[in-house]
Parts: structure tokens; sequence; C-alpha cells
């Protein structure tokens, strides 16, 4: 019997790209959150087209962390070995 | 030998060999006893490594960041049961006869060995105790041929190495990638003073430190369901091969939740005194790659040292953010520890074999010591109150293997200051010397 080298890389891949995936999203989400606080002072003035991209940069925020919350639960359905019989 | 059944009603007497023997049953109910308290150790031991970032940044009251981390133990026990498996079925070869004895004895062996390490502050590792203790046991009582080693270096020893290193380089990317992503809203945000920032990262550690725990339970939680499968198949409750039974499953899932619950308490009377310098950008990205490293490592089987994978994950979210440097005199000194576990707790098992090979009080003798140890552990965590230094997390202890150009400045500083005093009490000394010679 050999050692499943393939099994390691397996790992990697789902180690480094997860953690990096997963953290990358929420990173963007705190960018774009931070971009609309930073516009908040101009739209509670009125400024037209601050406000749109405030609640624009909100949005994707709120997307950001979405996704990055169903990339973490994705991770977690992949172990379960009930969902793949 | 009358006098040997009123002291232990459990010895069986044999008339054909004359011999006092022990109930099987008996080991099996011991060794069943041995694997939760061990699970129970486990989760008590490890409660730090999940959930002591969150309390100490603030982000969840200590109560409910214990609470969570024992919920999600409990429910990731029942996730997956690929490393119950690598223990119950691949470790041990199947053709050698093995007892339940020798497995009673190589749990004794990763106790005494966990338990005084512990006891006297040395880095160890659960996992690599308990299979260091059964393999140590395995050779003793049966020979070479009892272990499987190239399972054993495929699922233990190879994943051990390996882990680490991949958490340690998945931490460190995110960790570059999260400053990256965040840098130039930070920039904007230290000009105007808006804004929440790279601060969010904090509340986003309440679900980085909840992947930790519940990772956590699907692999820590599952050696102790190994162990006990392993026994009742040896016994022959149950059948060659047979998975984990349910009953299996809920206690071991108690067990380590009720540990993890119960070492919270340790965490949160040591509130705020071990702050690392950890960012919490670094810490999301450290507890994420560790969380996702030993789910994929658990959906293979790899049994490994879930403390050494939140080790290698600090490393890396250190170096990852600017200007981190490697000790490396403490870095040898951690992973010396983690080379030195398996082995040392396999020749404790090993003696704990031989001890039980002689006979029923062989076994009676393992008991006594491992109860002696668990007493003295209990009295000494009794005297000793919790301080920083006794509650620190071995991972706590791995994130001071890098150092952040901070802390290089201040021991700089230090130094300066240090050297600048050194001269002025030289020149007052020269100024004394001449006054004297005058």
């Amino acid at each position: 019997m050999t050692i499943a080298w393939d099994a390691f890389l397996s790992v990697v891949i789902a180690s480094v790209g997860g953690a990096a995936v997963i953290v990358s999203l929420y990173s963007l989400g705190v960018r774009f959150v931070t971009d609309a606080e930073l516009l908040a002072p101009k739209a509670a003035k009125g400024d037209g087209s601050a406000v749109r991209k405030e609640s624009f940069f909100r949005s994707i925020a709120y997307i950001c962390f979405t996704l990055c919350a169903i990339a973490v639960l994705y991770e977690i359905y992949l172990i379960i070995p009930f969902f793949h019989k | 030998m009358d006098n040997n059944s009123i002291l232990l009603p459990l010895l069986v007497f044999d008339n054909h060999t004359e011999k006092a023997l022990v109930d099987p049953l008996f080991v099996v109910v011991l060794v069943v006893a041995l694997a939760l308290f061990f699970d129970f150790t486990n989760g008590f031991h490890d409660t730090a490594n999940a959930m002591a970032t969150p309390i100490a940044t603030g982000a969840l009251k200590p109560r409910t960041a214990v609470l969570i981390a024992a919920v999600l133990n409990l429910v990731g026990a029942f996730l997956s049961t690929a490393v119950a498996k690598t223990i119950s079925v691949d470790l041990i070869n199947e053709d050698v006869t093995i007892k339940v004895e020798m497995i009673f004895a190589g749990l004794c062996g990763a106790i005494l060995w966990n338990l005084t390490t512990w006891i006297l502050g040395l880095p160890s590792s659960s996992s690599h105790a308990l299979f260091g203790g059964l393999i140590g046991a395995a050779i003793a009582s049966a020979g070479f041929d009892a272990v499987n080693f190239i399972k054993v270096v495929e699922k233990v020893i190879l994943p051990s190495l390996f882990a680490p290193v991949i958490a340690g380089i998945a931490a460190y990317l995110a960790t570059k990638l999260a400053y990256i992503i965040t840098a130039r809203s930070q920039a904007e945000r230290a000009r105007t003073g808006i804004g929440t920032g790279r601060s969010r990262f904090r509340t986003g550690q309440i679900f980085s430190s909840s992947l930790v725990a519940l990772s956590h339970g699907t692999n820590d939680a599952q050696k102790t369901m190994g162990v006990i499968t392993l026994v009742l198949i040896t016994a022959g409750v149950l059948g060659k091969d047979s998975g984990v039974p349910l009953w299996v499953m809920i206690a071991a899932a108690l067990a380590i939740a009720l540990g993890t619950y119960m070492g919270g308490w340790r965490i949160i009377k040591t509130m705020g005194t071990g702050l690392s310098e950890i960012k919490p950008a670094q810490g999301l990205a450290a507890e994420t790659a560790t969380g996702v490293t030993i789910l994929a490592s658990t959906n293979l089987g790899f049994a490994l040292s879930t403390t050494q994978v939140a080790s290698g994950s600090v490393i890396g979210a250190g170096l990852g953010r600017k200007g981190g440097t490697v000790r490396w005199s403490k870095a040898s000194h951690v992973v010396g520890a983690w080379f030195l576990t398996l082995p040392a707790a396999a020749i404790v098992g090993a003696f704990a074999a031989w001890i039980a090979g002689t006979g029923p009080f062989g076994i009676l003798i393992d008991a006594v010591l491992v109860t002696g140890v668990i007493i003295a552990l209990f009295q000494i965590s009794k005297r000793n109150a919790v301080t920083h230094t006794n509650v620190l997390s071995e991972v706590e202890g791995a994130s001071e293997i890098v150092e952040t150009p901070a802390q290089r400045r201040r021991a700089e500083k230090a130094a300066k200051l240090a050297a600048k005093k050194e001269a002025e009490k030289a020149a007052k000394e020269a100024k004394k010397n001449k006054k004297g010679k005058k």
C-alpha cells in the first residue's frame, strides 16, 4: 500500500483556498461597509450621489458577508457524510 | 485465591489454567470511562484555543463564548466519523489478536503522559499522547506486527507534520489578503476618523472562532469514539469493521462539550490578562485557516493535533502582517515538544502494557497510577490560583514566536535606555575615581 498523496493535495487546496476565499469575502465586506460609512456624512447632508453610492456600497458589503457565510457553510457541508450518500 | 476474589469481585477464576483473570467486560467499562475522561480533559484544555481571542477582544461575553464553544463541539462530534474509523479500524493490524487489556494500557499511558506534562507545564498534544500510548501498548503486548505503520504514517504522522504548515500558509495568505483588501478604506478612515474599518474583523472573529470550536469537535471527539469502538470490537461486542454506535457518539460528544464548558471558567477567571499582539484581522485569518484545515483533514480521516494546527495558523498570521519576524529559538522549542510527544507517550504506553500484562494486579496498578495522577492534578489545580502564565493556551505561546515591529521597537528602546544608563553610571564611576585620586 502506498500513501495517498492526492489526499494531502486536496487538504492543501481546501485549506489554503478555503481560507483565502472566506477571509477575502469578509474583508471585502469590511471594506465596503467602511466605504459606505465614509460617505454617510455627505449623504446626511442630502448629497444625492453620496446617498446612492452609500446604499450601493452597503448592499455590496452585505452580499459579501452573505457569500462568506455560504462559503463557510459549504465547507462544513462537504465534510458531512450524511449529505454524500 | 479466595482473598483475591473478595478484593476484586470482578476477577474470574479460570479452572483450566488455575489463574485469576480479569473479566474482559470490566476492562471494557474501564476503557470507556477513561476514554470519556480523556475526552473531557481534551475539551477542558482546548476551550482557550477557540475562545480566548473573542473573549479578550470583547467581541463576546465570556459566558456566551464558552457556551457557544461547548454547543459547537457537541454538534461537531456528530458531523463525521472518519477520524474515529482511522483509530478503530486502521491503526492496529486486524490479523493480530489484540486484547482489551492492551487498549486499556495504551489509554493509561496516554493519560499519564498527558496529565504529567500538564502538571509540569510542558507543551504536549493530547492527540499525539493518545496515539503514542496506543501504539506503544500494541508493540509491547503484541510485537511490531500489531501496528499498521503505513497507516500510522499516512493518517497520523504526515498529517501532524503537514497540517500546521498548511494552516500556517493558509493563515499567512489570508492575512495578506485581508490587509490588502482593506488597505484603502482603512487609510481613508484614519484620515477622516469616520467609520469602523478593520475593527469590524472583531465581529467576524465571533464566527471564525465558532468555526474553530466546531472543527475541534469533528476531530478531537472522534478520537474518543475511535478508542471506545476499538475496545468494543476487540471485546467482541461489535463486529469487525463496524461503525461507531450511536450511544458512543452521544457519550463522546457530551464529554467533550462538558469539558469545553468547564474549561471556559479558567479563561473567564483570567480575563484581560493574556492579551496577545494579534490584531482582529489576523485573528480572523488565523481562526478561519485553523477551522478550514481541521475540517478538510477530518474529512479524510486525518487525526491531527488541533492545538498544533492552531499554532501554525497563529504563526502564519503573525508573519502575514507587515514586519513580523520569527523568533527561531522559541519556534524550535515549541516544535521540539511536538516531536517528543508521540514517542514519549509510546514508551509510557508500552510500560503500562507491560504492567497490565503481568495479570489482574497489573491492571489494578495501572488504574491506581492513573487515579493518582488525576488526584494530583486536581489538588494542584485547587492550590494554584489560575494565573496568566498557567492559563495561557499553547496557541498563545506559539503567537510569541512571531515578533511584531512594535515589540521590536520596544525591545530596542529598552536596550538603548539600558545602554544609556550604563554609560552614565560608568561616567559617574570614572568621576568618583578621579576625585578619589585627587
